[in-house]
C-alpha cells in the first residue's frame, strides 16, 4: 500500500505543460529526495497533493483513496505540508506557530506540540516570539509546526533553503529519523550532495516529466546530470553512502 | 479571562456614565423621583435620548473593533481598518445615495456601499498585496467615496437635506432614537456572528495562505466571510452613524499586548475594546463644554489620525 501516488498526473498553466505524465509514489517509511533543474515541476508536483490545484489528468491517492475527493478537513490530517517560502505575519511565539498544527485535529494537543519541538530540538525555544529567532531557527521551528499535525506523510519544498550549513544538517537529520520511524517523506531539494546523502530514493524531473526515479548511486549516472543540470560531478564516499558534488557547468 | 471580565466590567460602568451625562443636568436617579413630572421628563432623557446613544456607541464601536481585527488578520497587515480602508466611507456613501434618491432602507443601503468597498479593495489590490497597494487602492477608493458623497451634498436640494447628507460625513451617535438601533441591529448582529467564524481560519494564516490551505481552512470561504461580515456590521453601523474613523486601527494594536495573537481571545477583545473606546469618546465630547458639539467622527479621526502617522512611521524605521 502507499501512503501517497501520482498517477499519470498532467498540469498546464497558460497553455505551458508544467507536469507532463508524472507517476510516482511513496511507501511509509521511505524518503524520496525530488530533485530537478528550476521550473522542472517539483513545486506543482507537491501542490497537487495539496490540493491547491488538480491536475488536468490522472490522479493523485492518499492511502489507495482518491485525493480529490477527500474532505479538507481530513487530508489535513492525513498530510503535512511546509511551503517553499513561509511567511510569518505576527509575533506569535513559536509554541503558538507549532500548535497551529493541531488545527485539522481540532485540539490543542501540548503533548504533540512539545514531541515535535523536542525533535526539532527547539524545545528551549518555546516562549519566544518567531519574529526574533535567526532564519535556521525560524526553519526548524516551522518544520515542527508539519510535525506536529502527526500526519505520517510529510511533503516538503526545499526546507533546507538559505540555511546555513549546520541547519542544513539539523533539518536533513530530523527528515531521516522521520523516516526511520516509518513517516513517509518527500523533499524538493536543490543540493545533490544533501540529497544523494540522506534519501532512500531520489526522483528526478525535468520539463514536466520524471527522467529517473531510483537509489542516489544508481540512476545519478554521468549521462543524466549531463542531460538534465548540465553539469560534471566528482564523486566520493562517506559513512558508507556514496555522495557527489558539482564540479562544472557545461553547455 | 480575567482581561475581558474587567474591560466588561469597565463597559458597564461607561454605560452608567453615558446615562447620566448629557445636555439637560439630569442624572438617572431622577427616575425615581416622586415628582411625576420629573420623573417623566427623566424618562425622556435618560431611555430615549441618552440610551440609544449609548447603545449605538457600542454597536458600532464593537463592530469597527471587531472588523478591523478580522482585516488586519485576513490581509496580514497591521493597517487595515475599515475607515482607512475607505470601506466606512463607501458605506456612508450608500446611505447618502439612499437618502438623496429617497428610497426608504438606508441600511440596505449602507450595506451595499461597504460589500462595494470591500469587494473593489479585494479586486483592486489583489490577495497577495503589499501594504504600499493596499493603501494606495484604499485612498482612491476613500477619496471617491468622500468626492460623491460631497457631491451629493453639493446637490442637495434643501438646507435640511444637507445637514442630514453631513451627518453621514461627520460621523455622530448624537440624536439618535431607538428606530435607528432597532433598524440597524439584527444586521449588525448578523455580521458579527459572520465575522467570529472566520477565528481559526486567521490564526492559521499567521503562516501563509499556504500553510492555512494545508491546514484544510477553506481560503474562499474565509475571505467571503469576512467581506460580507464586515460590510454587514460597518455597513449597517455607518447608515445609521455615520463614518467614523481609526477605531478599527487603533483598538487590535491595543489590545494585542494585552490577550496576545489568538483569534479566540483577540476578537471578543477587540469588540470589547472597540466599544470601550467608542462609548469613552462619546462620553469625552459631552464633558467638553463647546457651544457646538464636537462631532463622534470628528473627535476619533483627530485622536487616530496621529496613532495612525507613528504606526507608520514604526514600519519606515522596520523597513
Amino acid at each position: 500500500m502507499s501512503r501517497l501516488a501520482w498517477n499519470g498526473v498532467s498540469l498546464a498553466r497558460q497553455g505551458n505543460l508544467v507536469l507532463d505524465g508524472v507517476s510516482l509514489s511513496l511507501a511509509k517509511g521511505e524518503m524520496i529526495g525530488l530533485i530537478g533543474p528550476n521550473g522542472a515541476g517539483k513545486t506543482a508536483l507537491l501542490r497537487l497533493a495539496v490540493g491547491f490545484e488538480k491536475p488536468d489528468s490522472g490522479e493523485v491517492r492518499l492511502d489507495d483513496g482518491l485525493l480529490s475527493v477527500l474532505p479538507a478537513a481530513e487530508r489535513a490530517r492525513r498530510l503535512a505540508y511546509l511551503p517553499q517560502q513561509p511567511e510569518t505575519a505576527w509575533p506569535i511565539t513559536v509554541k503558538q506557530a507549532v500548535a497551529l498544527g493541531r488545527l485539522p485535529h481540532g485540539d490543542h494537543d501540548a503533548g504533540a506540540v512539545a514531541r515535535a519541538l523536542e525533535a526539532v530540538g527547539m524545545s528551549d525555544f518555546a516562549d519566544r516570539p518567531l519574529t526574533r529567532l535567526s532564519g535556521g531557527e525560524r526553519a526548524l521551528v516551522l518544520l515542527a509546526r508539519a510535525l506536529a499535525v502527526e500526519a505520517g506523510l510529510l511533503l516538503l519544498d526545499e526546507p533546507t533553503a538559505n540555511l546555513d550549513p549546520a541547519h542544513q544538517l539539523r533539518v536533513m537529520e530530523v527528515l531521516r529519523r522521520r523516516a526511520d520511524q516509518g513517516d513517509a517523506v518527500v523533499v524538493v531539494m536543490h543540493d545533490l550532495s544533501l540529497a544523494t546523502r540522506s534519501c532512500d530514493r531520489l526522483a528526478v524531473l525535468h520539463r514536466g516529466r520524471i527522467a529517473a526515479d531510483g537509489a542516489p548511486d544508481v540512476i545519478l549516472d554521468d549521462p543524466l546530470l549531463r542531460e538534465v543540470f548540465s553539469i560534471t560531478v566528482e564523486r566520493g564516499q562517506m559513512q558508507g553512502r556514496s555522495f557527489l558534488v558539482p564540479s562544472r557547468w557545461v553547455a | 479571562m480575567k482581561i475581558l471580565a474587567a474591560m466588561l466590567a469597565l463597559l458597564i460602568a461607561l454605560i452608567l456614565l453615558s446615562s447620566g451625562i448629557g445636555a439637560s443636568h439630569l442624572s438617572p436617579s431622577a427616575l425615581l423621583s416622586n415628582n411625576h413630572a420629573v420623573a417623566e421628563l427623566a424618562r425622556q432623557v435618560v431611555v430615549d435620548i441618552r440610551l440609544p446613544r449609548t447603545v449605538l456607541a457600542i454597536l458600532t464601536g464593537a463592530s469597527l473593533g471587531l472588523a478591523g481585527a478580522v482585516l488586519q488578520g485576513l490581509l496580514r497587515n497591521p493597517l487595515a481598518d475599515p475607515g482607512i480602508m475607505g470601506i466606512s466611507s463607501t458605506a456612508a456613501l450608500g446611505a447618502v445615495l439612499a437618502f438623496y434618491f429617497g428610497f426608504h432602507l438606508i441600511v440596505a443601503g449602507g450595506i451595499a456601499g461597504g460589500l462595494a468597498a470591500v469587494v473593489i479593495l479585494v479586486v483592486l489590490a489583489g490577495r497577495r498585496t503589499g501594504t504600499l497597494t493596499l493603501l494606495l487602492a484604499s485612498v482612491a477608493l476613500s477619496t471617491l467615496a468622500v468626492a460623491l458623497t460631497s457631491l451629493a451634498l453639493n446637490l442637495a436640494p434643501s438646507p435640511m437635506a444637507s445637514y442630514e447628507i453631513l451627518f453621514w460625513l461627520l460621523g455622530s451617535v448624537a440624536d439618535r432614537s431607538w428606530t435607528h438601533v432597532y433598524q440597524a441591529l439584527p444586521l449588525i448582529l448578523a455580521g458579527w456572528v459572520v465575522l467570529a467564524t472566520t477565528g481559526r481560519g486567521l490564526d492559521a494564516l499567521a503562516l501563509g495562505e499556504d500553510v492555512a490551505h494545508s491546514l484544510g481552512v477553506n481560503l474562499v470561504r474565509l475571505r467571503w466571510s469576512a467581506v460580507i461580515g464586515t460590510a454587514m456590521a460597518v455597513g449597517a453601523a455607518v447608515s445609521v452613524t455615520g463614518a467614523i474613523g481609526f477605531i478599527g486601527l487603533v483598538v487590535p494594536h491595543l489590545m494585542r499586548p494585552l490577550v496576545g495573537h489568538r483569534s479566540a481571545r483577540l476578537l471578543p477583545a477587540c469588540a470589547l475594546g472597540g466599544a470601550i473606546l467608542l462609548l469613552a469618546a462619546d462620553i469625552g465630547i459631552r464633558l467638553v463644554s463647546l457651544t457646538v458639539e464636537l462631532k463622534l467622527g470628528v473627535a476619533t479621526s483627530l485622536l487616530g489620525a496621529p496613532f495612525f502617522l507613528i504606526k507608520v512611521l514604526r514600519m519606515r524605521e522596520r523597513e
